[in-house]
């Protein structure tokens, strides 16, 4: 049913560049005539394209299913199955779907063209064949579906790529975990949260006993969060954890806050600074001696019973760590009464905005520091909870650390 | 943010900050700030009154340029800061290395060593 022009055009096609996209590619001529689809055949093998005839629809799929093509030229027109039957049924599999189909068609067959693009056809060729136009249009098919394969290989190597740094920077979190202290138990009891804003968190905090008297307590907050955060932070804690600065003794706050400043100097840190709240409780004084390097105050609340307990921020004047070189920090004293609790934190537990575009009030965190929980719910998960509801929808914006000690 | 720049009596320059200095804020006027204050090596008042909330990204830009001011003795005198920022500054330690005064009078006293 296909007219085929004379073969005198193809010394004209065989010189334009376009032609060299599709050369050596496999073609499937789909017509019920069998001498049309012979000539097409022919031009098309001298062109360079390996070209294969099925002359019905039925034929055309079973050869579809078999081999593979990158290519249909698909007749409209056919006894049995028509070429509407044959491109509903290649874009329906899965398997075919991806080849482009271009329609054969009569010139003034134009409303079915326009069916067969609706169905899913790549393009339609008119009858007769102007060379020109039929080996243009099959190279700009061939080549948006090289474009189109080139894409998929592309998104599949990047969602590959986002899949192995997920894994890595899971495991890098699990790591900053497993550094976290376990909680302890006896004379003194600890429980903590720890909520990363992303999934690699700036904070870290920790407690160790430095000797059979003295229990070393710190939470520290690097200036922003993500893997740049969290190296700095576990490379800082790390030093805490080893008591590996040199010349001092970390029994003393300001000693370790003073070393700490030397040795991460933000000139050397990739511009990076910390905060740090670090104390040391006495058991035997019941007393904590603690320093502070621009980190909100750790707040005590203390007294001879539960029933008589103050709240008293343990504030003490002192720069952010790493940011000036020879700053001086001073330790100050606190005296824990019989009855006493220790809360450690970073901004981000007070620091909240609503969607509202509403802060949360210091004032009011305070109090929930020390308000009773609902029965049923431990201490640490009513504050967090209180947070929660405060913030609303959606994930802490900066990493939520919070540490409570019962001394 | 918004940044401009004043000239007070004396000639003492006012550099006024305005907005959120979170993150994307502080990004945003980073570059400016930088050439205005700390590049410069001369005290300088940064009014604050409409900065309505500093992250440690904000603290880290005015610590930048404190510490390049500090060694050619020049300073920054932060002046009228919200109560929120002046808790932040003062929390962070900046008032260590650095003055808040309450209004320009006081400030521009504060920069003069007056």
């Amino acid at each position: 049913m296909s007219e085929v022009a004379p073969s005198s055009g193809l010394k004209a096609v065989s010189t334009t560049p376009a032609r060299l996209a599709g050369t050596g590619a496999r073609l499937l001529v789909v017509d019920d005539d069998c001498m049309n689809s012979a000539l097409l055949s022919e031009r098309l093998h001298l062109e360079g394209y390996v070209v294969e005839v099925a002359n019905d629809g039925q034929t055309a799929l079973d050869k579809l299913g078999a081999e593979t093509f990158e290519l249909v030229l698909l007749d409209i027109v056919m006894p049995d199955m028509d070429g509407y039957d044959v491109l509903k049924k290649i874009k329906a599999d899965p398997k075919l779907q991806d080849i482009p189909v271009i329609m054969i068609s009569g010139l003034d067959d134009l409303n079915s063209v326009a069916r067969c693009i609706e169905i899913g056809a790549d393009d339609y060729l008119p009858k007769p064949y102007k060379p020109v136009l039929l080996q243009a249009r099959i190279n700009a098919c061939l080549e948006k579906k090289q474009l189109r394969e080139q894409e998929q290989k592309m998104y599949r190597a990047l969602v590959e790529s986002q899949k192995h740094l997920a894994a890595e920077l899971n495991e890098a979190a699990e790591y900053v975990i497993s550094l976290l202290p376990p909680p302890m138990t006896g004379e003194v009891t600890t429980e903590w949260c720890f909520i990363p804003s992303t999934q690699l968190g700036g904070d870290s905090f920790g407690y160790h006993w430095l000797d059979e008297e003295n229990l070393a307590i710190y939470l520290l907050d690097v200036c922003g969060h993500g893997v740049g955060a969290a190296l700095l932070s576990i490379s800082a804690m790390n030093v805490l954890r080893a008591q590996s600065l040199a010349n001092t003794d970390f029994r003393d706050p300001a000693q370790v806050l003073m070393g700490l400043n030397e040795a991460f100097q933000m000139d050397r840190q990739n511009n990076m600074y910390f905060t740090i709240w670090y104390g040391v409780f006495n058991k035997k004084k019941r007393e904590i001696s603690y320093a502070r390097g621009g980190h909100p105050p750790a707040v005590l609340v203390t007294g001879e019973t539960k029933e008589t307990s103050e709240r008293i921020e343990l504030k003490s004047p002192g720069l952010v760590v790493g940011t000036m070189a020879g700053v001086i920090y001073r330790s100050k004293r606190q005296a824990v009464g019989k009855y006493a609790e220790l809360f450690l934190f970073s901004d981000g537990v007070y620091e909240l905005t609503n969607s509202e575009e509403r802060m949360w009030d210091y004032q009011k965190f305070l109090e929930t520091l020390t308000a009773e929980p609902p029965e049923g719910q431990k201490r640490l998960d009513h504050i967090v909870a209180s947070a929660k509801a405060f913030r609303g929808s959606g994930n802490f914006e900066d990493d939520y650390s919070f540490l409570r000690i019962v001394l | 943010m918004e940044l401009t720049v004043d000239t007070l009596e004396g000639g003492i320059k006012c550099v006024r900050l305005a907005g959120r200095m979170d993150l994307k804020g502080t990004q945003s006027i980073e570059a400016r700030f930088n050439a205005e204050t700390g590049a410069l090596k001369q005290s300088v008042i940064v009014e604050m009154a409409g900065v309505g909330f500093i992250a440690s990204i904000g603290i880290r830009l005015l610590l930048a340029n404190i510490k390049q001011l500090n060694p050619a003795g020049a300073k920054i005198v932060f002046c009228r800061p919200q109560k929120m920022v002046e808790d932040v500054l003062r929390l962070s330690g900046l008032d260590s290395v650095a003055e808040i005064a309450a209004d320009e009078a006081e400030a521009v006293k504060l920069l003069k060593g007056v």
